[in-house]
């Protein structure tokens, strides 16, 4: 496979790859800005939290090796929103924030629900990231057929007559496009084989 | 005999979706004792169980979102009012 999976997008990176750098302002942006609000962030200050993440994440990019067996990048990301929000959130304490509020972020009860909703974020992008890699896998009129047809299960004599295709193409091309799509997910999924997909 | 082609299963998939029931469905099918058609037809099955979860979370992923939702660049040109 030579689509861009966690490891690879991690390593060009490394490499000082710019499109890389923006596919991972992408990918985790909205990851970020979504756990800050959850928090209580404004938007200003999700901002912030994004670019301490970034800033940290290349701080240590020089010395970072991915190393998917001795822990997943998924965790290493949610370690660090985790601790940019609570320093975001100490230094509005005590205006804005009510004592007992900062201390279920503390003591990770709130976390624990947050993190949840991360992980579901997470499932979310890949799922994102897989439908954007398949549409690079194939023709236009097969990616839209499986489109019509498969995800928006539209009659397949309607998506026939306006792709101009056969009904039997429009089936074809559905069962190709779900092969490739698992194919696709369990790639993504190699990189990360704890999180189920 | 022959067996059941891609669009009779496809058929008896969509007439069983949302309330499906392999016993009775597969009495529909003319080869219904044909353990291959059966497999593919099963298979169709896990297909579109698979397809409706991913539809259903990157749904929810996007609605959450909100204004930072990325489109995976699904087709713009939608059916509809402009239907051929």
């Amino acid at each position: 496979m030579s689509f861009t999976t966690r490891e690879s997008l991690l390593n060009k990176i490394q490499d000082g790859d710019q499109a890389s750098w923006e596919e991972f302002y992408l990918l985790y942006r909205p990851m970020a800005f979504r756990h800050g609000r959850r928090l209580g962030l404004s938007r200003e200050e999700c901002d912030e939290l994004f670019q301490q993440v970034m800033v940290q994440f290349f701080k240590s990019i020089g010395t970072f090796h991915y190393q998917p067996e001795l822990g997943r990048f998924r965790n290493y990301l949610i370690r660090a929103l985790r601790h940019a929000a609570s320093r975001l959130l100490e230094h509005r304490q005590p205006v804005e924030m009510l004592p007992e509020t900062l201390s279920a972020v503390n003591e990770g009860g709130l976390l624990n629900e947050i993190d949840r909703k991360i992980l579901a974020d997470w499932r979310g992008a890949l799922f994102n990231q897989a439908l954007a890699e398949l549409k690079k896998q194939v023709e236009q009129q097969t990616f839209e057929a499986f489109c019509f047809y498969g995800l928006q299960r539209r009659e397949v004599g309607e998506v026939a007559d306006y792709l101009q295709m056969k009904p039997g193409s429009v089936y074809t091309a559905k069962s190709r496009c779900v092969a490739m799509l698992r194919n696709i997910i369990g790639e993504l999924q190699k990189s990360d084989p704890e999180f189920k997909l | 005999m022959r067996h059941c082609t891609e669009e009779e299963l496809e058929k008896c998939l969509n007439r069983s979706r949302g309330r499906f029931c392999p016993t009775v469905f597969l009495r529909r099918l003319h080869l219904r004792n044909c353990p291959e058609c059966r497999s593919r037809f099963r298979h169709l099955v896990e297909d579109d169980r698979f397809l409706a979860d991913f539809v259903r979370e990157l749904d929810e992923y996007r609605r959450r979102l909100g204004e930072f939702s990325d489109s995976a660049g699904e087709p713009e040109r939608k059916p509809g009012r402009d239907w051929k």
